[in-house]
Order: structure tokens, then C-alpha cells, then sequence
């Protein structure tokens, strides 16, 4: 599958909702459990800055493929955090940019030392850094992709459907980047290969895990993909990654699941 | 999302203006002289150096700061077509050349690109949110001469103002976000003032730090050495000698100084 890297800017656009009637959310307001969800989904997309800090202390940038489609998706992302807090504020909940500097302060050392973590380790590996980089970004793109389709689906609300669908329409095309990007950077070479799949085995976690609480990851993952068709939906993930070069049997969305208690 | 009062960066990240190819008239655009090709190949390569200087913002206390990254993420969006728009130009003038790195300048880069953000993010932390002050003074410097470079670009050559004249829209934003953002920070705290004032002090010339001076100095030759420039020049140092602790700084015009010795040196 190859990523044509200009129509992907060209297109690029912002997510929209104001066409979408959410006003009735006032009337028929989400129940708690999918709220709570919908606000650790909105940290997590503003906190992608935070992401892409962390990349570009690496030697995943500098190429202008690879800057243009991080220009775009940060800013994709953002307005993915800025379309779930209207979403919030439609029920009562308000996401502000005091909030979000006060969450980021409290992560303290551990979040203002991993752009040093990163560059250190990326000095050190060298290049095939990059394609670890590359294969974690498809893994949490797809999740995130997943995450909003079951969402939508849970929810069942028509507006909340269509925001999620266009939503998880933008994450599909971030997959497409990241995937393409991987295969290209593993195939042909073991070495990156055995240190893409150390890292996801030993060091991946689902996307948010280092912001947000664990209480509040085990809720999303059972909220989400818990039962028989959110296990569904993880195994097909698992799948996508296990067709990439060298990754082949890995099952760390499933493995992540059981670790959690998440039933199937 | 709720904003405080001054420039409203939730209205800016909503109304993001962006050039596109499609809507020059490109053809109009062909057969520029030469120092006008030079400067906006110089002006481009500055544009998509964006990310690098995210990412020198990032590592920094200045990543919590959801207001200003909430600005840097469109500021990068525009900055970006910006830089579209200029290859366009130049790809219309069969204009190739790029100003390579001298070999202090790869040295140089391959310093900023693999250790500067880990001693930046150390160092920077420790000295806490006071450094923000710092970096948005030079964010206003960065983009004053921008601003000013593309007017009096589009002064000598009358032909760009439609690629132009949206740009010094844009560019004027910026400064105004900047301005208010400089404004706050530098009268916060005296550490905060101290690193702002030295910030300004160690300031350089966007996109002189890996090129050869030979790429550079022909292009601010062309764009400032006329003295008629010099009342524009005063007019954007005014706005950095206007924040507080920052009286009767005129860093702009002792960059151009600066360059202009060492050019009568070189010749």
C-alpha cells in the first residue's frame, strides 16, 4: 500500500461537527460511563503535541515526507481533542487550556525527561530507531481507529456515530502513513525487526497509559472492547500487526486486554 | 475550549489561512530576477525549518503550556503552506539551487539534531516555566523579520504581491500573538525578565546558523541595505524594545550590523 504524502496534506482539513445536531445531547445526555471515556480519548488527542515532541528529538524527522505528514496529523489530532471537548462541554464538562497545562505540569519528571529518553535511545540504535517509532504510531493509530468505531457503535447516538466516523476516517489515513512507513523500514531488516518487536512486547502499552491513571485504562479497554466483539475488533488489530515484517504471532492488544482482566 | 483575555488563540486556530498552488496564477510568476529567487529560497528553507524549532520549544517547560502549543500547531499548518507556495514559485522559475550546510553548519546541526534537546530539556527544566518568556521573545524577533522580509520583498519586486501580501497577513498574527504572549511572560517574574533579556541578546538571523554567510548576506544585502528600509527596521525593533525589561533593545538592527561588517570583511 503506498501513502501518497501530498494528496494526504492537500486533503488535510480539520474534523467538522458543526453541520452534526448535538445540541439534543443537552436532552439526552450520554451516560456516564461512555462520558468518561470520551474524556480520556480527548487527553489523549490534545496531549499528541506532547507525541510529537517526542519524535522529532529523534531521527524519525528531518525527511520532508515524514515533517509534512507530522504538520498535518498534529494538527488532525488537535482538532480531534477540540471536537470531544465540545462534545464534554455539552455535558457540563469543561476541557480548557488551563486544565490541560495543569495535567501536563503534574506528569512531572517522568513526561519532561522522555524527550531525553527518546533522543539518548535514538542515538544510540541510529536509524532503525525510526521504524519502532513508525510501527508504535500504526499500533496506536489503529487502536485509536477501533476505539471510535466501537464507540459510535456502543452508542448508538446518530450525530455522536457520524462525529466518531469522521473522526476514525482521519486515523485511518494516520495508519496508512504509519504502516506504509514500518513495512518499508522492516522489511529486509532483522535487525530492526528484533528491536521493534522487544519494544512492542516489552515496552508498549495502550495509547494513553503514561497520562492517564490505570483505573482509567482499564476502564476504556473494557469499556470498549470488552465482550465478544471488542475482542473481535482487538484480534483484527493484532492481525494487522502481526502482517508486518518480523512481527509475525504478536498479540499485544490481547496480551494488554488479559493483563487488565478485560473479559472477552 | 475557554481562552483568557488578549490574543484570542481559539479564534486564531479556527481561522488558519492557507496558500495554495492552485490559487496563484503561477505563470505571472515566471522570469524573477535573481535576488529575488535567492531570498525566497531563503525565506522557504526558514519556513521548513518549522518543526526543528517546535521541537527546540518543545523539549522545554513550554510543552505544557496548551495555549502556546494550541498556537504552534497551526502556526506550523500555516507555515508550512507558506513554504508550499514559495517552492511553487521557485519550481515555476526552474529555480533549484538550496543553500547547503557548510561543514561547521553539519557539525552545527548534527549538535542542534542530537544532543542540544537533551541538554536543552534538562537544563530548561530546572530552570522551570520562567524560560517560556525567553522563547517567545525570540518567536516575536523570528517573526518581525519575516514580516519584514517579505514586505520588502514584495516592495522590490511588485509582481509577488499576491504570494506576499497574504504572507505578511499571516506573519502579522504571529506577531501579535507573540507580542501579547512576550508581554505577560517577561513581566512575570525577574528570572523570567533575565532569560527573556538574554534570549533577546543571543537571538540570530533565522536561517544563519548552518548555511554559508555567503547565502545570507547577498539576500539581506538586497532586502535592507537601502537606507530608505532603515525606518521599517526601527519600527519592528520598537516592538521588542516595548516589552517590559526590554527598553531601548534594537536587536534587529544590530543583527543586519553584524552582517554587514562581516560582509565588508569578506570583500
Amino acid at each position: 500500500m503506498a501513502f501518497d504524502i501530498d494528496k494526504f496534506t492537500q486533503d488535510s482539513v480539520r474534523v467538522n461537527w458543526e453541520d452534526l445536531d448535538l445540541d439534543n445531547f443537552r436532552e439526552n445526555p450520554l451516560p456516564p460511563e461512555s462520558i468518561r471515556t470520551l474524556r480520556y480519548m480527548c487527553d489523549v488527542e490534545y496531549h499528541t503535541v506532547c507525541y510529537l515532541r517526542d519524535m522529532l528529538v529523534t531521527r524519525s524527522h528531518g525527511e520532508g515526507e515524514v515533517n509534512a505528514f507530522m504538520t498535518m496529523w498534529n494538527r488532525e489530532e488537535f482538532w480531534h481533542g477540540e471536537a470531544l471537548a465540545h462534545v464534554l462541554s455539552l455535558h457540563g464538562v469543561t476541557v480548557n487550556y488551563d486544565q490541560l497545562k495543569d495535567r501536563r505540569v503534574k506528569l512531572g519528571w517522568r513526561d519532561r525527561l522522555a524527550p531525553v529518553k527518546q533522543s539518548l535511545l535514538s542515538n544510540i540504535v541510529g536509524k532503525d530507531f525510526v521504524a519502532v517509532h513508525m510501527l508504535w504510531g500504526a499500533a496506536n493509530e489503529w487502536s485509536a481507529a477501533a476505539a471510535y468505531k466501537r464507540l459510535g457503535v456502543l452508542e448508538g447516538h446518530p450525530s455522536l456515530a457520524e462525529l466518531l466516523r469522521r473522526i476514525a476516517a482521519q486515523e485511518s489515513r494516520h495508519v496508512a502513513f504509519y504502516a506504509t512507513q514500518a513495512k518499508a523500514r522492516l522489511a529486509g531488516n532483522p535487525k530492526a525487526q528484533k528491536l521493534a518487536r522487544f519494544a512492542l512486547k516489552n515496552a508498549w502499552a495502550p495509547v494513553g497509559s503514561g497520562i492517564m491513571t490505570d483505573d482509567e485504562v482499564t476502564h476504556v479497554m473494557g469499556h470498549l472492547f470488552g465482550g465478544a466483539e471488542g475482542r473481535k475488533e482487538i484480534n483484527a488489530i493484532d492481525r494487522h500487526i502481526g502482517r508486518l515484517p518480523g512481527m509475525e504471532g504478536l498479540t499485544i492488544f490481547a496480551d494488554a486486554l488479559d493483563a487488565r482482566g478485560v473479559a472477552a | 475550549m475557554s481562552d483568557s483575555a488578549g490574543f484570542d488563540v481559539r479564534s486564531y486556530t479556527r481561522t488558519p489561512r492557507s496558500l495554495r498552488r492552485k490559487d496563484l496564477d503561477l505563470a505571472a510568476l515566471q522570469g524573477l530576477g535573481t535576488n529575488t529567487l535567492l531570498t525566497l529560497r531563503h525565506l522557504q528553507q526558514v519556513e521548513r525549518g518549522t518543526l526543528r524549532l517546535m521541537r527546540d520549544l518543545l523539549v522545554t517547560p513550554t510543552h505544557a503550556e496548551s495555549r502556546v502549543t494550541a498556537f504552534l500547531t497551526t502556526w506550523a499548518y500555516e507555515e508550512y503552506w507558506i513554504a508550499d507556495a514559495l517552492e511553487a514559485v521557485l519550481d515555476e522559475n526552474n529555480h533549484t539551487e538550496v543553500a547547503h550546510s557548510t561543514k561547521l553548519g553539519e557539525l552545527r546541526r548534527s549538535w542542534d539534531d542530537r544532543v542540544s534537546p537533551t541538554a536543552d530539556a534538562i537544563r530548561t527544566n530546572l530552570l522551570g516555566s520562567d524560560i517560556v518568556a525567553g522563547h517567545m521573545a525570540v518567536g516575536l524577533l523570528d517573526s518581525l523579520v519575516a514580516r519584514a522580509s517579505y514586505a520588502r520583498a514584495g516592495q522590490l519586486e511588485p509582481r509577488l504581491g499576491a504570494v506576499i501580501d497574504p504572507i505578511v497577513a499571516i506573519k502579522d498574527r504571529h506577531v501579535e500573538f507573540y507580542v501579547d504572549e512576550a508581554s505577560d511572560r517577561l513581566a512575570a517574574s525577574p528570572a523570567a525578565g533575565r532569560l527573556g533579556r538574554r534570549a533577546v541578546r543571543t537571538w540570530r538571523w533565522p536561517g544563519s546558523r548552518y548555511g554559508a554567510p555567503g547565502y545570507v548576506q547577498p539576500v539581506l544585502r538586497y532586502l535592507f541595505a537601502d537606507p530608505s528600509v532603515r525606518a521599517d527596521i526601527d519600527a519592528a525593533d520598537s516592538q521588542v524594545a516595548a516589552l517590559p525589561g526590554l527598553a531601548g533593545a534594537h536587536p534587529i538592527r544590530q543583527a543586519l550590523g553584524r552582517f554587514a561588517s562581516r560582509g565588508a570583511r569578506h570583500r
